[in-house]
């Protein structure tokens, strides 16, 4: 599992960056999209196994977690959510565990009842890895930006 | 990160499979016209691979792995060659039940599934290093 800790020590006492909603979100988000390719890994490693059936992540679990943590009310300065659909970083709390695989068949099955589609797969893989990499350029974004503000802090 | 490298242990897993079948594939595309050695006997009989999904704590999920390898049981084919060492007591010589097609469009399969699971170690290979990245900030 991807875990940085981070500790940041100022006047205030220590400061976890995984504490920090945005870094948390964004760790959780990647928890759950190394974990998909793994298990996209399994589907495509059993292409040829008769009888097998893929597996995918529920992403309705993962989301309704997510949506869930954010309906809770945090304190201090926040943005003001406009739609439902925004996220509300205000609070944290970890995720990971909130989201399994489940059956998930591709859209044919040979004879012997194989289920998987190698080009089904393959689509999902990359859109993982471009999901993935999007997180960790947000990552390294809000990164410099916390950097930026200790840079003038220390001045 | 565990999971980037579960993601990639099952699908070397994967490339293991397919290379053994691959092995199989080649034998029987070899031994298409390897007939009896004694009058009358069975000549090479084609050979299949069979494979199925394996949980693996170590490998953090559910690998492929060769359950085993079957004799093909279809009929041989025969032909009238009394001067073949492996003919029987009538001139027929036993042919193997090998049919070059079918090798090759399994050999296709092999191959595609095979460069499936290359495509799956680059990519959480991808993902890896672009989360190492971050710690050269």
């Amino acid at each position: 599992m991807l875990n940085w800790r981070l500790t940041i020590i100022g006047q205030h006492g220590g400061m976890d960056i995984g504490e920090i909603p945005v870094f948390n979100a964004l760790r959780d988000k990647m928890s759950f999209l190394a974990a998909r390719q793994r298990v996209l890994s399994e589907n495509v490693a059993n292409a040829s196994t008769p009888g097998f059936v893929p597996r995918d992540m529920n992403t309705k679990s993962f989301d309704s977690a997510l949506a869930a943590q954010l309906d809770m009310a945090g304190t201090g300065v926040h943005m003001i959510r406009t739609s439902s659909g925004h996220m509300d970083l205000t609070t944290s709390k970890d995720l990971s565990g909130n989201y399994r695989s489940e059956v998930s068949p591709d859209s044919d099955v040979t004879m012997d009842g194989n289920a998987v589609v190698l080009e089904d797969q393959m689509l999902k893989v990359s859109r993982t890895r471009g999901d993935y990499e999007t997180m960790v350029a947000i990552y390294q974004r809000a990164m410099s930006m916390l950097q930026t503000a200790v840079k003038v802090a220390s001045r | 990160m565990a999971d980037l490298e579960s993601a990639s242990a099952i699908a070397a897993s994967g490339l293991r499979v397919q290379a053994a079948r691959m092995r199989i594939i080649s034998e029987n595309m070899a031994n298409a016209d390897s007939t009896s050695t004694t009058p009358g006997g069975d000549p090479y009989r084609r050979r299949s691979l069979a494979f199925k999904a394996e949980l693996d704590k170590e490998m953090g999920g559910r690998g492929v792995e060769v359950y085993g390898v079957r004799g093909d049981q279809t009929p041989f084919r025969v032909k009238f060659d009394p001067a073949n060492p492996g003919a029987g007591a009538d001139g027929f010589v036993k042919l193997p039940n090998v049919d070059p097609l079918i090798e090759l469009v399994d050999m296709r399969e092999a191959q595609r599934a095979y460069e499936a699971n290359l495509n799956m170690i680059e990519s959480a290979r991808t993902m890896k290093s672009r989360t190492l990245d971050l710690l050269r900030r």
